[in-house]
Order: structure tokens, then C-alpha cells, then sequence
């Protein structure tokens, strides 16, 4: 396992080096990130424009410019914003921002998805089974944004109405300003209330998914010979449930959550979007793509794959640790 | 005279016999079994699967309503009434009322439909071709092909794809509309049908019938696209309506982020779903008849996509990839 592990993480480190290359040729073809100032009226002086590109390296050759960004990357150094700011410093507190929505919506999706999961399969075709089947279905079929804005239409005006103050919040991750001057409990609240529609529509939406796939991985395990076995030895049904089909049950669901965070640190880029966090997506949005700002695009690259390389490689481990019948190899 | 029917319970499949007769109603018996392909075997089991047939159904009904409703309804998005800017459904003629320059939503909704579908149509024609080739090549081949390949859709996955949109909609403006949006989510979106190609080739290449056509000297592209894809059919076909279903999404979401359609001569059903989203509160119905409808079609294609699913591998595994 130690050898595989290691050849994963050189492959990895291969197709990244590559994947920023190319994503630095393709952003070098098409960003021009003086395009913000071609159209002032009356227009910057030229050796402004002179000065900013000396000062972003934009004269240099193509070549250059990549090995400049990418020896200044083995030594931690992300290359600066066009505003000047290190890339290196920015990214810190957005992974915290999108970490704090994605890990409280990842734990409740794998919960929910779990429970219906195998009270579907349990119960095939009963009331219960066809009600989440459907209700999977439909969140399965929603555009994120779409969902999200239906969440902010009415669960937010709802709780709110009912509550009589604002307690769940539409947009942002706190009330600006406030971790400025407040601390303990009202900061902590405040961030809960900002937390909570984010939360509920990213956690419903990746359950749905989720919940389909446990129920097929149960209804598989239920039928299979050694939990006949069980019932033979004489388990009662709930043991024989719980104690080998549940644990079974768990691995194919295991590899594809594992997955699904990995994607998601790059950011739930529309959730983030609808709800305005100031997170990974937006940066890449924003910052990066917005600001046809290279360094920013290349710095997200380099932490979503990461995320997803080191989850991915989480995936695999899990699988052969839960079923001993699978060899890394 | 009773009539057993082969293939209506999951027991009793029978594999399909070539060359076998067809029907057997020469020999007396006391009962007649009638022979069926596993073609006919997969049909006849999608027909009477109610989830597919549902899906089936709806999706007909989209169909109509985006193909034929705009010869009965005769009216124009592009119109442009100043007299009738934000009308609620119902008045002034307006069914399901108009948007905030006064173009008729109905009319909107039933050329959103035909543009999604040629989006997805034009996806899947780039698509599955593509994924198809990547994945029996590597699958097949194995060996330095195999690690070529599938390292070159690792590189792809890296790839951000709204960054591809980026810099491709500022080299060519025109790519904004339904024709460049569909051929840029085909060339990024066959990855995943590669994988699954790879990994069913990669087990169907052991087989004895390969090896059998090997040994009468069938050519390896015989064997690829007589023996191998056939038998990789079923999944190819999911993927197809699973994948279809998701580039619906991902046309919206793509325009909701500003990278999708753009185009003033054509909107898609994603625009107008992300256009609604501003007005969920002031204007709902801008709001909740895109939404809905663009829910009907992915739910459609999903449950289509499930039955054809369970025709194929009649136990009862329905995962979703």
C-alpha cells in the first residue's frame, strides 16, 4: 500500500505539472489583464501601461513566464495578484470560507443518504421507498440555483416570518463587518444563520444522488448469499441488517463521497454563487476568470487538484480497508 | 392453451440461440413457446417497465409541446411588445404572461425546448463518438495505449471547463450561441463514457468468443465493432440518457454563471431558467414555468434512462453512476 501510494501521488504530480502548463497556455492566449483600462476616459498615460507590463512580466516570452510562475510554486511563492496582493495568502481564507459550507452539507448529505438509503432498500417498493425514490428524482432533476432561490423565496421568508426577526440569512457568510468588532456568541451566531441555506441546499442536493446509489449497493447486499448465511445461523433480521449487509452496504458509497468532497474544495462554485460566499469558486470566477488574472487561475488549479487527488487517493484506500477482498497493488 | 412468455420474469431469460427458428409453431405441443432475441427480449421488458414508460410518455409530451406547440400557438419570442412588458399568464393574451420587454414567455419556453434539445443532441453526436473510440481503444489494446490514453483524460479532468469556455468565447465571439455551446460541453464531456468504455472492454476482451474470433482470424476492428461494442451496448445507452440529462443542467448552470448561451436570435431553456431567477420574487411566473419545465425534460430522460437500465440487466440494480 505504501508503494502504491507513492506511485499515485509522482502520476498525480505529473498530470499536474502538465494540466497547469496547458491551463497557462490557455489562459496566456486570451487574458489580457490591462483590458480593464483600455476603456478609461480619458485614457491612463502609456507608460502606465509600460510599468504595469514590466511589472507583470507580460513582455517577457511565453516560456519564460511559465518557468518564472512555476519555480516561484516549488518554492511556495503563488506569483501576485494584478492588484498585487499574494496568491498564496488569499487562498488560505477562501478554502476556510468553502470548507465551512461544504463540510457541515457533506456529513448530513452521507447521514440522510445512509438512512434512506437503506430504509429503500429494506423496504422496496413499500410507500416509504417509492416516496424518497420520487423526491430523489426530483431533486436529482433541479438546477442548483434554481433550488437555491426557491430556498431563499420561501424557507428563508418562512422561518424568518415565523420567528419574527432574522435569524436565517440570504446572502454571505456573516453580517459585514462583524467579526471586526464582535466575538464569541453573537459571531457564532450570526455565521450559523448565514450557514444554514447554504448548508440545506448543497447537503439535499448531493443526498439525493448519494441515496440512490446506497440503496442499489444494499438492495445488492441483501440479496447475496452470505446473508442468507446469517439468517440460517440464526441472527435475528435486525442483526443480519445492521451487522453484515450495513457494513457492506457502506463501501461503494464510501468511494463516491470521497470523491464528491475532493470535487467540491474546488469550490461549490454556483452554490457559492447564488448565496455569495466569498469562497474557492467564486475566486476562480471572480479573481481568476474575471479578472483574466493568471497566477489566481493556476493558484486554484494547483489546491482543487490537490483536493481531489488526495481524496481520490483516500477513495482507494478506504475500498481496500473496508474489503479486505481488494488488493492495492 | 396457455402461453408461456420467456424473458417477462428475471428468471426466466433465456439467452438468445442465432440461427435458432423463429416460433416453433410446426411441432404439436401442448403448449407453444415462442422464441424471442434478446433483442425483442429488452424491448418487451422496457414496455412494460412503468418507470421508462413514464418517462417515456412525458418526454413525448415535451416533444410536442416544443416541436408542434409553436405551429398552434403561431407567436414569436422574438416579438418585442412595449404595450405588454411583465404581464401576469393570462391577460392580454398572454398564457403564461410575458417578460420585462414584452416577449411571450409561452413562446419563449416552446423554442427553449427545441434549442436544449439540439444542445443535447449536438453533445451526444460529438460525445459518446469520442468516449467510444478513448475508451476500446485503451480498453482494448491495453499495454502503452491504455496508460496514453487514460493519463490524457486524467489531463482533460483537470482542466477547468469554464476556463475552456473562457478563452475559446474570447477568441471566437460566436461561440455563444446553442451551436458553439453544445459542440464545447461535446468535446469536454465524453471522460466519464471513456472510463466505463475501458473498464467493460476491459473485462468483455477475456472472453471465449473473442478468443474464438481471434483463432478464426477475425481483423481486431471486426472484433471491436462486432463482438465488443454490441455487448457494450446497454451501458452505452444509460450513459446516453444520464449524460443528456446532465448537459441539460449544465447548459443552465453555465448560463446562470454568465458563460452559457448568450445569443439575442436564440435562447435556451437555461437562459430563460437563469433569466427567472432575478425575478423569483417580483415576476414569479419568469420564475417557476422555466423551472418546472426544465425539471419535466431531465426528469423524463432520467426515468427513460432507468428503464433502459433495467431492460437491460433485469436484477434489480438500479445505480446511479
Amino acid at each position: 500500500m505504501f508503494f502504491f501510494t507513492i506511485r499515485r501521488i509522482l502520476a498525480s504530480v505529473l498530470v499536474l505539472l502538465v494540466s497547469s502548463f496547458l491551463v497557462f497556455a490557455l489562459c496566456a492566449t486570451s487574458f489580457d489583464p490591462l483590458s480593464k483600462y483600455y476603456n478609461r476616459n480619458p485614457p491612463p498615460p502609456p507608460a502606465f501601461f509600460d510599468n504595469l507590463r514590466e511589472q507583470l512580466g507580460l513582455n517577457d516570452s511565453f516560456f519564460v513566464r511559465y518557468w518564472n510562475w512555476l519555480s516561484g510554486v516549488l518554492t511556495g511563492d503563488f506569483g501576485k495578484t494584478v492588484n498585487g496582493t499574494p496568491v498564496a495568502e488569499q487562498l488560505g481564507p477562501r478554502l476556510m470560507v468553502t470548507g465551512r459550507m461544504i463540510i457541515g452539507a457533506v456529513v448530513i448529505a452521507v447521514v440522510l443518504a445512509i438512512i434512506v438509503g437503506v430504509i429503500g432498500a429494506v423496504r422496496q417498493y413499500k410507500p416509504s421507498d417509492y416516496a424518497f425514490t420520487f423526491i430523489a428524482y426530483i431533486l436529482i432533476a433541479l438546477p442548483t440555483f434554481w433550488f437555491a432561490a426557491l430556498l431563499k423565496e420561501f424557507v428563508a421568508g418562512g422561518i424568518n416570518d415565523l420567528v419574527g426577526s432574522q435569524v436565517v440569512y440570504t446572502l454571505g457568510e456573516e453580517t459585514p463587518g462583524l467579526s471586526l468588532y464582535a466575538g464569541g456568541w453573537e459571531l457564532w451566531q450570526d455565521r450559523l444563520g448565514h450557514l444554514v441555506l447554504p448548508t440545506v441546499s448543497l447537503a439535499l442536493l448531493t443526498f439525493a444522488a448519494w441515496s440512490r446509489f446506497q440503496r442499489a449497493s444494499m438492495l445488492d447486499v441483501l440479496g447475496s448469499d452470505y446473508m442468507r448465511l446469517a439468517r440460517a445461523k440464526g441472527l435475528t433480521y435486525r442483526r443480519t441488517v445492521f451487522k453484515h449487509g450495513l457494513r457492506n452496504a457502506l463501501i461503494p458509497l464510501t468511494t463516491v463521497v470521497a470523491l464528491g468532497i475532493g470535487t467540491l474544495f474546488g469550490g461549490a462554485i454556483i452554490t457559492e454563487q447564488v448565496f455569495v460566499w466569498h469562497g474557492m469558486g467564486e475566486y476562480l470566477i471572480q479573481d481568476g476568470i474575471g479578472q483574466n488574472d493568471i497566477n489566481v487561475v493556476l493558484g486554484w488549479l494547483l489546491v482543487s487538484a490537490v483536493f481531489v487527488v488526495v481524496f481520490n487517493l483516500v477513495a482507494d484506500i478506504l475500498y481496500a480497508v473496508l474489503d479486505p477482498r481488494i488488493r492495492l497493488a | 392453451m396457455a402461453t408461456t412468455q420467456a424473458g417477462t420474469t428475471a428468471g426466466g431469460v433465456q439467452p438468445a440461440v442465432p440461427g435458432a427458428p423463429q416460433g416453433s409453431g410446426e411441432v404439436e405441443r401442448e403448449f407453444t413457446v415462442k422464441a424471442r432475441s434478446q433483442r425483442q427480449q429488452i424491448v418487451r421488458r422496457f414496455l412494460h417497465n412503468k418507470v421508462g414508460m413514464t418517462g417515456l410518455v412525458l418526454f413525448g409530451l415535451l416533444l410536442v409541446f416544443g416541436f408542434i406547440g409553436p405551429l398552434v400557438d403561431g407567436k414569436s419570442y422574438s416579438d418585442l411588445n412595449s404595450s405588454a412588458q411583465s404581464v401576469p399568464p393570462g391577460t392580454q393574451g398572454y398564457l403564461l404572461g410575458s417578460d420585462a420587454i414584452g416577449r411571450d414567455l409561452l413562446a419563449g419556453l416552446m423554442s427553449g425546448v427545441q434549442r436544449s434539445l439540439f444542445i443535447v443532441l449536438l453533445f451526444i453526436v460529438i460525445a459518446l463518438p469520442l468516449g467510444l473510440l478513448v475508451g476500446a481503444l485503451a480498453g482494448y489494446f491495453g499495454k502503452w495505449v491504455d496508460s496514453v490514453l487514460m493519463r490524457v483524460v486524467d489531463l482533460v479532468l483537470t482542466v477547468p471547463l469554464l476556463v475552456v469556455l473562457i478563452v475559446v468565447a474570447s477568441n471566437f465571439p460566436g461561440s455563444r450561441t446553442p451551436l458553439g455551446v453544445g459542440i464545447i460541453l461535446g468535446l469536454f464531456g465524453w471522460l466519464d463514457l471513456a472510463r466505463i468504455v475501458r473498464s467493460q472492454f476491459l473485462s468483455l476482451r477475456e472472453k471465449e468468443y473473442v478468443e474464438a474470433a481471434h483463432s478464426l482470424g477475425a481483423s481486431n476492428r471486426r472484433i471491436i465493432f462486432k463482438h465488443l461494442i454490441p455487448n457494450a451496448l446497454g451501458s452505452l445507452i444509460v450513459w446516453t440518457t444520464l449524460a443528456a440529462a446532465t448537459a441539460i443542467i449544465l447548459e443552465a448552470s453555465l448560463t446562470y454563471l454568465g458563460f452559457g448561451v448568450n445569443d439575442p436570435n436564440a435562447t435556451s431553456l437555461g437562459r430563460l431558467v437563469s433569466d427567472g431567477v432575478q425575478a423569483a420574487s417580483t415576476r414569479p411566473w419568469l420564475f417557476y414555468f422555466p423551472g418546472i419545465l426544465l425539471l419535466l425534460i431531465v426528469l423524463s430522460i432520467n426515468l427513460i434512462g432507468d428503464g433502459i437500465r433495467d431492460a437491460f440487466d433485469p436484477s434489480n440494480r438500479r445505480v446511479r453512476s
